[in-house]
């Protein structure tokens, strides 16, 4: 077995196994906690000792660290209790099939792609008490993109491309398939949502970069207009929401559709896609996880219910206040580079959309700062037991904000696209349009 | 005939709804604009109803809290400010002679309600549904205790909560609830805010005084048919379809509109009044301000621009009847009318109670989501009822025994005993102990608390004056010769008067004399220079006396320099005012004079006190200061009718050279003369004598009588002119009888009416400060919330006149022919003294004025000193000189928030003799009105005290203690947001109600209250039957002591005992708490 084969060998199963023996711990949530913690941890390390003997481009090594990254993060600010459990352990079951999208071959890393869809939209099924429709839709859109990827699979282009090009846009939601995306970050339980929020459109990021330059021009223009109407979609979706969760992932959802558009029209993935992808994700990650530190205090309550959280909760007032900061694209986090160095970017040349991404700036612009607003001004609730946050989970958001300040000032020199790999890497044998 | 009827019923309604709506706007009261801001209870008009009750009246509609948070209290106990044997006797009524035997332990009803007081166990939150975040180090045993409770504890379900809810919403609703907070309640929507919103707009536009830059137009035909004529072009405010055709088919009389709006949400009769209370209290501060200029025809902006409540009303009720009967129609599908609204609640209980826990948050998000899905598809109300029940009732019950053993276990730790015994106490004793305590909740402490920290005061206080008074009267039998002091001066009750005076005192030989500072001298002054009045007197009052202020002779050659210099300045201050308004000038403005506002910029902020000294100096070299002297006496028919013809004359003179050319010797006496009875008496042709007089002139007799018409017309030489001056001239001033009668009754009242020293001192108080829209709350509220110099002058003036002190001494009061009699001013922010009118000093008492202004320095430098020492930003104590220098620029800084902070503190109003607080440190919490009872033995002067300076002393005091128990509903909130409108007052950002009450700063320091709210406590050194037959007099005393808006203590000379006053009528001896010291 060569060396990079045994390298992706060891950090797909690394989680995995983590997983397995999980079960061993099951009833102590402490124990698992820090399991899961450990579990992670070893990924990330593995994957940092096997960065160079990866067949990955260097565009991806960036979301390959920060996969594991964001799994032990994401745990980290758990609080210990029964009914995380289940949770964790999908989290080192997703992030194991996650880190095999990227390093696995061709049909390999389909298959882990599809088993990361399936294992969403089956703990999608099993954790909602009555789904609602959006469950439902979200359930619904997951298997779809099971099947497709089944039929990306088996059959012959350009169908499989297709197939393959849905799975993406559900895993990188593009409207109408943004339904899973949406379900999965206000529908599950525990740390998953923080981790999916990134999880999902990396993988879907992934099979796109390699699908881009063979994209046809129909699809792609097709592409590219539901782009541009899901970020206005996704912006007025997150202004009539009353629901963090909900408001989070519609803001996302435009976020990234602003990303779709730019793919689409382009054809390319620099660098700074990269980036503004990754810290899209990662702040609607740290958002999660804030409103998760509340959820874990109060119940999975309405906004409404909650105010004046900025006296009692001070730590807590300022991390949510920083995300908030990022998730809009202000510098100097990684959203506003990475946005910026797409637009300067040398293959962008379609100064059209740009209205549009002014109008999701202005509506994120109210509907983030509309969240720290009403969380934390207003009156204070005597009837709530405020609690601040604790140091894990202090920490952790801390972490997520340090994360996105790198990302934002680094220099996106070392994780340019290198020249093509000497091993048949994964990205080579995705799906094409003609064969 | 039908039409006369259906007129005289509709009149009957009109006239019958404006009596409602003055009743309903009982619960506001007044504002007054900033300019003369005036202290006042926010509940006046509530005062007839018992303390506690008017708290809730005021809970009820404007949704105040009238005590502070039991945590404050718990604050004050813990740093001793409130004492346990108070708490205790507090507690008294509440306590039931019950017991619960816990384990080994016998617990006492009243130890379980002490507890809760002190340890906040009814202030801990309850246990939320789904929370994985452990709260504490004791868990296991809070859910052992939880497992233990559940035989005997459970939740109410979800049926039972929603009967519960339907009931208290249904009795609530027109009460309490007004159908757009209902609909707002019930369906998620924003209705009272968006009235609000469209009021703000209104009211902000419409009662605007000159500040704004384009004013609304159509105001001279009041608020209502203004808003009429200008709503009517907006596109669907609010989004209230088809309003175009709605407002113009609104009745013409805003009565009728508000009749039609109230018939079409079927209010009934009943509750109307209560209603329009809450359409009034949802937005309280503009009402009030209408209030204020309702009260008031005669206001110059009330005239021009007419507003009323019934107009507000009318314009309030139009939007929240189109808002309520949309939303009702589209979310309910039911009518907008109260009826309607009262039946969804009956027969849709659950769909009702669902609803609002969902608009509420109080549902967790699945059941949220379903209650969408039904709200938006369909029926299913019953079973998402039952549903909710059986998936959460479970939980719910869980969180209620949780809350419930996490308080058992708080309990347990408060009377020190081991938790664990709770688990060997009977399960139904642990319930029982649970019920005591959620029978008194969090917001029953106030009451408790308020009192055991006003006994705390009380006790503090009677002992220091019991202390003294003992020895006041011992010093009283021992000296049977006065002793003339060196000096007398008389201070305004005002607390921040009490640490100077002490000081003054300890200085020398000066006597000190309280008395509410407008000196008893009620008048509207005009100072020289100025187009406007001010009204130097209490609000309550009114005066029919006038006085000017006229350059004193001698200067008369500097007038003409002063004026044309002055309208320089002004001319100076309108431009750039305008430049800086206009639409367009301000952005050639910014660039070209932008630079020059940096000097001012960095002179106030880095450099305050020296900038002000400069800027002082450099207009004082440029418009130089006249003296000035004021017009006490009221002039003779003849003298008046002299005057009206100078004036006229000199205005001729100037007309002549102005329009005609004419001055030098071709103008003589007679020819103005003649042209000034031409103007007067004639109809414009000219006279036969006239021409002879101008035969000297160039001019036709044509153009004279042209002249002779511009005279007339525009320079108000005229018969009604002229008639106007003599009318005006003739309120100018005093005649002998009133002065006399004001001498005499401002001496007799602080009790001065013998041994008069060589100087006596009237001393006004007046601030400084910069940037501050609160400026006028901190000068002489007895002077309408303005600086008392003129009262001080006007009274020196009068007890200097020979004549007056003649018949005084017919009346009883000698004064000294070597008393004189000085005016003066206190600087509340510097605490500089300045006194008036020196000129008219004798020449034998300068060297006691000099002696007397070095008293008053000292006094004035160790005041500071004090003064400095409560700030909380000086960290360590100041020396004398530091402390005047930082004094000084305070009051000169224009960040500074806390500018002087002298009123905050205020606590007790003493009325007696100064030998009963001289000496004792009252730390500038006490009112102190000068007052011998010996010299009043019918209590006729007693009488006035009680009804007038006790009332200003009360509305200060309760204007500070809702400003600090809620200073966001009774308070202005924090000035970092304050924005002046209209030049009547302010707002929070942008866009708010008028704030009213005080600011955040002026009360709180940080997140502790620097003014100790406690109601006023009032001790006179007087008779008690006495006061007892005031009380039985007046039944506004009996509101103030019976309902305990104030509480009476009487200082009894018979025996020199302090007696308290009950809110039963009776009388009981103050006993002194020994272990109470002074410690502030």
């Amino acid at each position: 077995m060569t060396a990079w084969a045994t390298a992706s060998l060891l950090i797909v199963v690394t989680p995995l196994l983590g997983a397995a023996s999980g079960l061993l711990l099951w009833g102590h949530p402490r124990m698992l906690k820090v399991w899961g913690l450990l579990v992670a941890a070893a990924s990330f390390l593995m994957t940092c000792w096997s960065l160079g003997s990866l067949p990955v481009a260097a565009g991806a090594f960036p979301h390959l660290l920060l996969l594991p990254l964001t799994a032990f993060l994401s745990l980290l600010g758990q609080p210990a209790h029964r009914s995380n459990q289940p949770a964790w352990l999908l989290s080192l079951l997703l992030l194991g099939f996650g880190l095999g999208t990227f390093v696995g071959e061709g049909p390999l890393s389909l298959m882990c792609l599809l088993l990361v869809l399936a294992l969403v939209g089956l703990a999608l099924a099993v954790h909602h008490v009555f789904p609602g429709p959006a469950a439902w839709w979200g359930i619904g859109t997951l298997g779809c993109g099971v099947l497709s990827l089944a039929l990306a699979l088996v059959a012959p282009s350009p169908v499989s491309s297709l197939a393959f090009l849905v799975g993406c846009a559900i895993a990188l939601p593009l409207v109408p398939l943004h339904h899973g995306y949406v379900a999965a970050l206000t529908a599950l339980p525990g740390n998953l949502p923080a981790f999916l929020a990134l999880l999902l459109p990396t993988l879907g990021f992934h099979g796109l970069e390699a699908a881009l330059p063979e994209l046809p021009d129909g699809p792609a223009q097709a592409a590219a207009g539901l782009a541009l109407a899901g970020t206005l979609y996704g912006s007025l979706k997150a202004l009539a929401q009353a629901r963090p969760a909900v408001l989070i992932a519609y803001g996302n959802l435009a976020f990234l559709s602003i990303l779709w558009w730019y793919l689409a029209e382009t054809r390319t993935a620099p660098s700074p896609a990269a980036v503004y992808l990754s810290a899209v994700g990662l702040a609607g990650s740290g958002l999660l996880l804030a409103w998760y530190a509340l959820c874990a205090r109060y119940g999975d309550v309405d906004l409404r219910a909650l105010s004046g959280l900025a006296r009692p909760m001070p730590r807590f007032a300022v991390a949510l206040s920083l995300l908030a900061l990022a998730a809009l694209g202000l510098p100097p986090f990684g959203v506003f580079s990475g946005l910026v160095g797409m637009l300067l970017a040398p293959s962008y040349a379609a100064p059209g959309g740009l209205l549009v991404i002014v109008i999701v700036w202005l509506c994120a612009s109210w509907y983030f700062f509309d969240l720290p607003h009403r969380l934390l001004f207003g009156p204070e609730r005597a009837t709530l037991r405020h609690q601040d946050l604790r140091g894990p989970e202090a920490a952790s958001l801390a972490l997520v904000i340090v994360i996105l300040l790198m990302l934002g000032v680094m220099p996106s020199r070392p994780i340019e696209s290198a020249p093509a790999p000497l091993h048949p890497t994964a990205t080579a044998e995705f799906p094409a349009w003609t064969k | 005939m039908d039409q006369i009827a259906r007129d005289i019923d509709m009149e009957a309604r009109r006239m019958e709804l404006r009596g409602i709506v003055r009743v309903a706007g009982e619960v506001i009261a007044p504002y007054w604009p900033m300019r003369t801001f005036v202290h006042h209870n926010p509940l006046h008009g509530l005062e007839y109803l018992p303390f506690d009750d008017a708290v809730e009246r005021g809970a009820q509609f404007l949704g105040g809290r009238g005590y502070l948070a039991g945590d404050l209290y718990r604050h004050y106990f813990r740093i001793g400010r409130i004492h346990l044997p108070h708490l205790e006797e507090a507690l008294r009524p509440l306590a039931r002679d019950e017991h619960v035997i816990v384990g080994p332990c016998r617990i006492a009803h009243r130890e379980v309600l002490r507890a809760c007081l002190t340890h906040g166990l009814c202030a801990l939150p309850d246990e939320p549904l789904d929370a994985l975040v452990d709260s504490g180090p004791n868990e296991d045993l809070v859910r052992a205790l939880a497992d233990y409770l559940a035989p005997v504890l459970s939740a109410p379900t979800a049926r039972e909560q929603m009967a519960a809810a339907v009931k208290e919403d249904r009795s609530s609703l027109g009460r309490c609830v007004t159908l757009s907070s209902w609909c707002d309640r019930t369906c998620g929507t924003s209705i009272v805010a968006r009235v609000n919103d469209e009021m703000v707009k209104w009211c902000e536009a419409f009662l605007d005084e000159g500040h704004a830059g384009w004013a609304m137009p159509g105001r001279e035909r009041g608020f209502y048919i203004a808003w009429k004529s200008l709503a009517a072009k907006e596109w669907s405010p609010c989004g209230i379809a088809d309003s175009r055709r709605k407002i113009a088919a609104l009745p013409e009389r805003p009565e009728d509109a508000v009749l039609e709006s109230l018939d079409l949400l079927a209010i009934s009769h009943e509750l109307r009044q209560d209603y329009l209370s809450l359409q009034l209290t949802a937005l309280p501060g503009w009402p009030a301000f209408i209030k204020w200029r309702e009260e008031r025809p005669n206001y110059v902006w009330q005239q021009a621009c007419p507003i009323s409540l019934v107009k507000f009303l009318a314009v309030r009720l139009w939007y929240e009847r189109e808002l309520v009967q949309q939303v009702c129609r589209e979310a309910l599908g039911i009518a907008g009318t109260f009826p309607a609204v009262m039946g969804y609640m009956e027969q849709r209980s659950e769909a009702y109670f669902l609803r609002k826990e969902r608009a509420t948050g109080r549902l967790p998000v699945p059941y949220a989501d379903l209650v969408d899905r039904l709200a938006r598809w369909g029926d299913g109300w019953t079973e998402a009822v039952d549903r909710l029940q059986t998936e959460m009732g479970p939980r719910r019950d869980r969180a209620f025994r949780l809350t419930a053993a996490r308080r058992l276990l708080a309990l347990a730790q408060a009377l020190g005993i081991v938790p664990t015994v709770l688990l060997e106490s009977a399960p139904e004793h642990l319930a029982l102990l649970a019920r005591w305590m959620d029978e008194f909740p969090e917001s029953a402490h106030g009451p408790v608390w308020l009192k055991a920290f006003e006994a705390g005061y009380h006790d503090q206080l009677f002992g220091q004056l019991m202390r003294t008074s003992s020895l006041s009267r011992t010093s009283e039998r021992e000296r049977s010769v006065p002793v003339r002091p060196q000096s007398q001066s008389v201070f305004c009750i005002d607390v921040r008067s009490e640490p100077f005076r002490r000081h003054l005192e300890s200085t020398g030989a000066n006597e000190t004399y309280g008395f509410a500072g407008f000196f008893a001298v009620f008048i509207r002054f005009r100072p020289w220079g100025k187009n406007h009045e001010t009204e130097q007197f209490p609000v309550i009052m009114r005066a029919k006396n006038e006085v000017r202020e006229f350059p004193r002779s001698y200067h008369d050659h500097m007038v003409p320099k002063h004026e044309s210099r002055t309208k320089l300045v002004r001319a100076g201050h309108t431009l750039l005012h305008d430049l800086k308004e206009n639409v367009v000038t301000p952005y050639v403005m910014v660039e070209s004079l932008g630079w020059f506002y940096g000097l001012p910029l960095f002179g106030k902020t880095f450099f305050s006190a020296w900038y002000r000294r400069w800027t002082a100096r450099l207009r004082r070299l440029f418009v130089p200061p006249i003296a000035t002297t004021v017009t006490v006496d009221k002039l003779t028919p003849a003298d008046t009718e002299e005057l009206v013809a100078a004036e006229q004359r000199a205005i001729i003179w100037k007309a002549l050279r102005s329009e005609l050319g004419l001055h030098g010797p071709r103008v003589s006496p007679e020819l103005v003369e003649a042209l000034r009875r031409q103007a007067l008496n004639g109809d414009g042709s000219l006279t036969s004598q006239v021409p002879e007089l101008v035969q000297r002139t160039e001019f036709s007799s044509e153009a004279l009588a042209n002249f002779v018409q511009i005279l007339r017309r525009r320079y108000d030489v005229n018969p009604r002119s002229a008639s106007r001056q003599r009318e005006r001239i003739t309120r100018t001033g005093f005649t002998l009888e009133e002065q006399v009668f004001t001498v005499e009754t401002a001496l007799r009242m602080m009790g001065l009416i013998r041994n008069f020293a060589r100087l006596v001192l009237f001393c006004a108080h007046g601030s400084t400060s910069d940037n501050n829209p609160f400026e006028s709350a901190l000068d002489c509220g007895a002077c309408g919330g303005n600086a008392g110099k003129p009262n001080a002058r006007v009274l020196a003036g009068m007890a200097n006149k020979p004549q007056v002190r003649a018949r005084l001494a017919k009346n009883g009061i000698e004064i000294p022919s070597d008393t004189y009699f000085l005016a003066g001013q206190i600087d509340t922010t510097t605490d500089e003294v300045e006194l008036f009118d020196l000129e008219d000093v004798p020449l034998t008492h300068r060297k006691d004025v000099a002696r007397l202004l070095d008293d008053l320095r000292e006094a004035a430098r160790l005041t500071s000193q004090e003064r400095c020492a409560r700030f909380p930003d000086l960290a360590r104590p100041l020396s004398v000189p530091q402390a005047v220098a930082h004094v000084r620029a305070r009051a000169a800084d224009w960040s500074q928030i806390r500018p002087e902070w002298g009123l905050s503190g205020n606590a007790a109003f003493i009325i007696g003799r100064r030998e009963l607080t001289k000496g004792l440190d009252l730390a500038g919490r006490v009112f102190l009105h000068s007052y011998d009872h010996r010299e009043d033995p019918t209590g006729r002067l007693l009488e006035v005290l009680m009804t007038a300076p006790q009332i200003v002393a009360q509305w200060i005091n309760t204007e500070h203690y809702f400003s600090t128990v809620d200073n966001e509903v009774y308070g202005a909130g924090s000035k970092v947001y304050h924005n002046v409108v209209g030049r009547i007052g302010i707002m929070s950002g942008p866009w708010s109600d008028l704030r009213l009450g005080l600011a955040r700063q002026t009360v709180m320091n940080g997140e502790v209250p620097f003014h100790e709210p406690m109601r006023l406590l009032t001790v006179i050194e007087a008779p008690r039957a006495i006061i007892e037959k005031l009380i039985t007099r007046h039944e506004l005393l009996r509101h103030f002591y019976h309902h305990e808006w104030v509480h009476l203590a009487a200082l009894d000379p018979s025996d020199g005992a302090v007696y308290r006053y009950r809110p039963t009528g009776e009388w009981s001896r103050a006993i002194r708490c020994d272990f109470l010291a002074p410690d502030r």
